[in-house]
C-alpha cells in the first residue's frame, strides 16, 4: 500500500538496471479513479519534462522505491495518456446519499498487479463525529466519479481504517463482501 | 572468491611473460548469473579464456585473447555497468540496499551471492545488471518451481517482512537461518 504521490520523483527502472527518467506526475482516469499513467521528467533538481509517457499497462513492477519497466522501448512510442485529471478534492459520496468526506490522496497496491486501492480522505463532519483525523476507505473495483463527486457503496464506511497499516485487509475484506451481496 | 579481492590484481600473458594491464572488472551475464568475461582496461577477455586466477595475478596464454568489446553486455560494462555499489532493486520496485561485494564461483564463474552491506542476496535471482541499479526477481514472482529454494535466496530484511506479514511470534531476535526455518 503507497499513496500515489509518494511515487513523484521515484526513478522509472528497467529490468537491465538502467534508469531513463524518474515518475513526475501520476495521471488518473476522471470516470474510473484508476491510474492511466505516469508523466515522467529527466533525473535531478532541474530535471525537465520529457515528451514521453509511461502507460500503466506497461509497468512491470510498483514498488516504494522504483517503477520497474521490462525496457526503454515501452517508452518510445510517443503516448499520449487519455488527458487525465486528478481526483484530489473531490467529494466521496454513499449510494445512500451520506457525504463522508474528501480526497486527499489516491492509495495504490503494490507489486505485480498495482492498482488504486483506496483513498485518503478529510472525513466530513458527520461521518467521524467532528474528528478531522484523515481517514482511509477501500474502493470498489469499479467506481462512478464525476469529476466532482465520486460515489462508493454504502457498506464501504464500514471498512474504514485510520493508516495504512491493516488497509490492504480491509479492501481485501470490503470486496469480499461486495461479491457476496452481489 | 569475491570480486573485490580479484580488482586490481596483473593481467600477465604467460607466452610472453608481458603485463598486459589489471583486472577492472567483469562482465555479469544477469541470464544465467554468472561472470562471462573479465574487463582489463576497457578490452575484455571471455572467463573461459582465462588460463588461472591465481593469489597475485590472472594468466592469459596470449595477449590475442583480449579483445574489445563485440556483444551488448559487455560494452555495458565498459560504460559501468558493474554492481559493485549499486543499489538493489527488486522487479517489484524495492531497493533493498546496495552492493557491497560479489561472491563468484572460481571455477564456472557462477555469481553466487550479491554481498549487501548486512546482508546478502543468491545470485540466481538476477535480472539486470545496469549503470543505475541491479535488478532482482522478487519472492514468488518468478520460480514457481521451487518454493524453499526461494526463501533461501532471499535476504535477511526481505524476510524479516514476510515473517512480519504472517506475524511470526519472537523474529525481531531471530537470525537469518531462524526466519528461514519458521517460514519455510
Amino acid at each position: 500500500m503507497l499513496r500515489a504521490s509518494t511515487l513523484e520523483g521515484r526513478p522509472v527502472v528497467t529490468l537491465h538496471g538502467e534508469s531513463p527518467h524518474e515518475i513526475k506526475d501520476v495521471v488518473f482516469s476522471t470516470d474510473a479513479g484508476d491510474v492511466l499513467g505516469f508523466t515522467l521528467r529527466n533525473h535531478g533538481f532541474l530535471g525537465g519534462p520529457v515528451p514521453r509517457a509511461l502507460s500503466w499497462g506497461d509497468v512491470h513492477g510498483l514498488g516504494p522505491d522504483a517503477v520497474v519497466i521490462a525496457d526503454e522501448q515501452v517508452l518510445s512510442v510517443d503516448h499520449d495518456l487519455p488527458s487525465g485529471g486528478d481526483v484530489i478534492r473531490d467529494r466521496v459520496i454513499t449510494e445512500g446519499g451520506t457525504r463522508l468526506g474528501e480526497v486527499v490522496e489516491v492509495v495504490i497496491s503494490a507489486g505485480a498487479e498495482a492498482e488504486v486501492v483506496g483513498f485518503e480522505i478529510r472525513p466530513s463532519e458527520a461521518f467521524r463525529g467532528g474528528s478531522t483525523d484523515n481517514v482511509f476507505i477501500p474502493l470498489p473495483d469499479t467506481l462512478a466519479i464525476s469529476g466532482e463527486n465520486i460515489v462508493v457503496p454504502d457498506t464501504a464506511a464500514d471498512y474504514v481504517r485510520d493508516d495504512l497499516t491493516g488497509f490492504g485487509a480491509a479492501v481485501d475484506d470490503f470486496r469480499a463482501q461486495l461479491g457476496k451481496g452481489s | 572468491m569475491r570480486w573485490n579481492q580479484i580488482i586490481g590484481r596483473d593481467v600477465v600473458d604467460t607466452s610472453t611473460a608481458e603485463s598486459l594491464g589489471t583486472v577492472d572488472g567483469f562482465v555479469i551475464d544477469p541470464e544465467g548469473s554468472a561472470v562471462v568475461a573479465i574487463l582489463v582496461g576497457s578490452r575484455v577477455v571471455s572467463w573461459s579464456d582465462a588460463d588461472g586466477i591465481g593469489a597475485d595475478a590472472l594468466t592469459l596464454t596470449g595477449a590475442d585473447l583480449l579483445h574489445d568489446p563485440t556483444s551488448d553486455l559487455e560494452r555495458r560494462a565498459v560504460d559501468g555497468g558493474h554492481p559493485i555499489g549499486k543499489r538493489v532493486i527488486t522487479e517489484d520496485g524495492v531497493d533493498i540496499g546496495t552492493v557491497a561485494d560479489v561472491e563468484i564461483d572460481p571455477s564456472s564463474g557462477a555469481v553466487q551471492q550479491l554481498v549487501l552491506v548486512d546482508d546478502d542476496v543468491r545470485g540466481s535471482r538476477l535480472i539486470g545488471v545496469g549503470s543505475f541499479a541491479v535488478v532482482v526477481s522478487s519472492p514468488g514472482r518468478r520460480a514457481a518451481d521451487d518454493d524453499d529454494e526461494d526463501l533461501d535466496g532471499l535476504s535477511k530484511a526481505e524476510l524479516y517482512e514476510l515473517a512480519q506479514d504472517q506475524d511470526l511470534e519472537g523474529r525481531s531476535s531471530m537470525t537469518k537461518q531462524e526466519l528461514i526455518d519458521a517460514l519455510s
